[in-house]
């Protein structure tokens, strides 16, 4: 018997030693990331964002290398929206109306961070808070991601401690005023869960009730008629896409770039003929998010995202035209 | 600011900076510096006085509005140029797009300039009050002094300097300044009759 | 109207006025018509020399535009680090005690939403603040109470932002559904 006494023996000092030790915030994070895509749970979420309450049932399932995230509104207008495969799809039961769209550098609905941490490190530092508050009734560690420059928000990530999953978050802007939240209320995990056919409803109504709105394509961004060569530090291009929103049949030029926890939108598209479709009136607020629009040339352009004005003046003033360069 | 820069790109950077600090009066000067340029400008597309003003106006707005976000890449008067130009052009292609004989999409801007159908806007009597302003305009430089006409010729049509016509008509530079200033108010004089009716 | 004036704005024509004397007439001009329709003379009789036409900028052209710029938001905006624009030589009081009543005011009253210009400058930490010489604030938004509707396209740039929380309303989903059927009735 004397191993199982050596075992004992071994793994006694060491535990002691790591509740000496203080927790590793940038290990929790990446412990969350991969529990994030690699576990099988369910629950009920709710968003907070601009004084606006949403509550929807959530679904994670992983199974044979296939992922799948899924929400469904619990109040109107009733929707459910599915992630599989880097394209996110909207359904409308009540309309039948359908949409779909590829969005391969986003992964999650709940919160969006790099597996590797440490390309965060440059421009946010994390803290642990705290290791000992609960949410949900679950034990959990509170983070916070701060950043190094006032060109990004900040935020705090409560993660449970028994699977490392993201249960609150809390998005702060530069005055330090919350501008989003998300929370679970009630979080399940499971040893499995079905991948379900996200169109198998939508197939399900009778044919007249199907209605596709738009769907939108991945466009290489060397074929857009502007660059963004100067974006502000940590932000990088991430997806470009050109799509028709009505009642326009110009194609919009969408690009979005990133800094691993924000996304900004860059619309360029070709000027009405009244102007009517911008307005430039210095950056506006939207609950968390701040855009700007203003005349380019030919072009009307607008600079969206949840940042700080002077992250998307930045951004404005580092669109140019190709036409521009000679 | 750029000391390399020349006086009046000076005068705009200076400008320009007063109104990105909210001093909307220094756009109010930037709009009285070029006006006349800029409505000289859309009306080589819109071919009529009246509304070129109108499209000239807002092109200023429209500069006004980017103005937050001008980089001084190029010279203030270029990139307001090109607001302007590219203003005039859209009121062309949207005017033309009413234009039943128009339905199909211009592609080329660039053509704008010479469809004949927007070549005759002028109203018959806008047209003989040109002539006869032009008229009087030709008598009164004829019968100006002749270094006050060389001065005025050398200047409006060559686009010499002061230092390079005063180099010409071998006179001090303060001499060049007066013949033209001169030369002009005698215009100013003569076409105020007409100009004030 | 004098004579130095006339020959003051048949320089400046001509760009021959530096920038100080450049920047002086130009405010002389702004306050006086009298002087402002001799500058616009002047432009038109160099105009018609070379163009065999008479051009003449109405006399109140730069009074109706700065009506129209009145309407807008005043411009302040974030100065780029290039040499052109030399800001940290040249701060801005006005915008930089902006920026510090806008920490000040969030430190005294966490709950207060710290983009009204008009909202910080009338606070009482506002006064202690004005005169501080920092670099230039970032851009202020329009006001909260002050600002328009939003339009459409915004909307519709909010929900390709991000669909998963920008949800069309019911206004947008009924449009939706008539844009929809007609693509549908499309071969």
């Amino acid at each position: 018997m004397k191993t199982p006494f050596l075992l004992i023996a071994i793994i006694l000092p060491t535990s002691s030693l790591a509740a000496d030790e203080p927790p590793d915030g940038k290990q929790i994070l990446e412990k969350m990331a991969h529990a994030m895509h690699s576990l099988n749970y369910q629950g009920t979420v709710a968003f907070v964002r601009g004084g606006k309450l949403d509550t929807m049932a959530y679904y994670h399932a992983t199974q044979n290398n296939i992922e799948q995230e899924r929400m469904s509104s619990l109040n109107s207008p009733l929707r459910e929206i599915t992630r599989q495969s880097g394209r996110v799809s909207h359904l409308y039961p009540a309309t039948g109306i359908h949409m779909t769209e590829e969005r391969p550098f986003e992964d999650s609905f709940l919160l969006n961070i790099p597996k590797r941490i440490g390309e965060l490190e440059a421009y946010y530092s994390v803290n642990v808070l705290d290791d000992d508050e609960k949410v949900a009734l679950l034990p959990a560690y509170a983070i916070e991601l701060k950043p190094k420059d006032q060109l990004r928000y900040s935020r705090k990530i409560w993660i449970e401690k028994n699977n490392s999953l993201p249960v609150r978050t809390e998005t702060f802007d530069v005055t330090g005023q919350q501008v989003e939240e998300m929370s679970f209320t009630k979080l399940e995990i499971k040893d499995k869960l079905p991948i379900l056919n996200a169109m198998e409803q939508w197939h399900g109504l009778a044919e007249d009730k199907r209605i596709c709105a738009y769907k939108t394509k991945i466009v290489d961004f060397a074929t857009a008629p502007f660059t963004a060569d100067q974006l502000p530090p940590g932000f990088h291009v991430l997806f470009f896409t050109q799509r028709t929103l009505k009642p326009s049949d110009q194609p919009v030029n969408h690009l979005i770039i990133g800094d691993g926890l924000s996304f900004v939108s860059i619309y360029l598209e070709h000027s009405q003929s009244n102007t009517a479709n911008y307005q430039s009136n210095g950056v506006q607020t939207i609950g968390s998010v701040r855009f700007y629009s203003q005349p380019l040339d030919n072009y009307d352009l607008t600079v969206m995202g949840e940042v700080p004005e002077e992250t998307i003046s930045l951004i404005a003033n580092s669109i140019k035209l190709k036409t521009d360069k000679h | 600011m750029n000391n390399q820069a020349k006086p009046s790109d000076q005068v705009d950077q200076e400008l320009v900076l007063r109104v990105q600090r909210g001093d909307k009066k220094a756009f109010d000067m930037l709009v009285i510096k070029y006006q006349h340029k800029i409505i000289q400008l859309v009306n080589r597309y819109v071919k009529d006085p009246s509304e070129s003003q109108d499209v000239a106006q807002e092109a200023f707005v429209r500069a006004y509005k980017a103005l937050a976000n001008f980089r001084g890449d190029s010279a203030f008067y270029t990139w307001l140029y090109r607001i302007a130009s590219n203003t005039a052009k859209n009121y062309l292609l949207n005017k033309l797009r009413k234009t039943p004989q128009y339905e199909i999409d211009i592609q080329d801007a660039e053509q704008l300039e010479n469809l004949p159908e927007l070549q005759c806007l002028e109203t018959p009597e806008r047209l003989l009050m040109n002539d006869e302003l032009l008229e009087v305009l030709k008598l009164t430089i004829a019968s100006l002094p002749e270094e006050m006409r060389m001065a005025i010729t050398l200047r409006e049509f060559d686009g010499m300097s002061y230092e390079e016509i005063a180099e010409t008509m071998s006179c001090p530079v303060g001499t060049v300044r007066s013949r033209i200033f001169r030369a002009r108010e005698a215009i100013d004089q003569a076409l105020s009759t007409l100009l004030d009716k | 109207m004098n004579e130095e004036s006339k020959q003051k704005i048949s320089q400046f024509v001509d760009g021959d006025l530096d920038q100080a004397e450049a920047i002086s007439l130009l405010k002389e001009m702004y306050s006086s018509p009298e002087l402002l329709e001799k500058y616009n003379r002047y432009q038109a009789i160099g105009h018609a020399l070379k163009n065999d036409a008479f051009l003449v900028t109405s006399s109140d052209f730069s009074a109706r535009v700065s009506q129209q710029i009145e309407a807008e938001p005043t411009i302040i905006a974030p100065q780029p680090k290039s040499n052109f624009f030399m800001l940290y030589q040249k701060p801005c009081a006005l915008a930089a005690s902006i920026a510090i009543v806008a920490v000040l005011v969030h430190w005294r009253e966490p709950n207060t939403i710290a983009t009204n210009p008009s909202a910080l400058l009338s606070s009482p930490l506002a006064l202690s603040a004005i005169g501080h010489q920092l670099p230039a604030a970032p851009v202020v938004s329009a006001p909260t109470d002050q600002q328009q509707p939003v339009t459409p396209r915004i909307h519709q740039y909010l929900q390709a932002h991000n669909s998963s929380i920008y949800s069309p309303d019911a206004t947008e989903l009924k449009r939706l559904n008539q844009v929809a059927y007609s693509n549908k009735k499309q071969p």
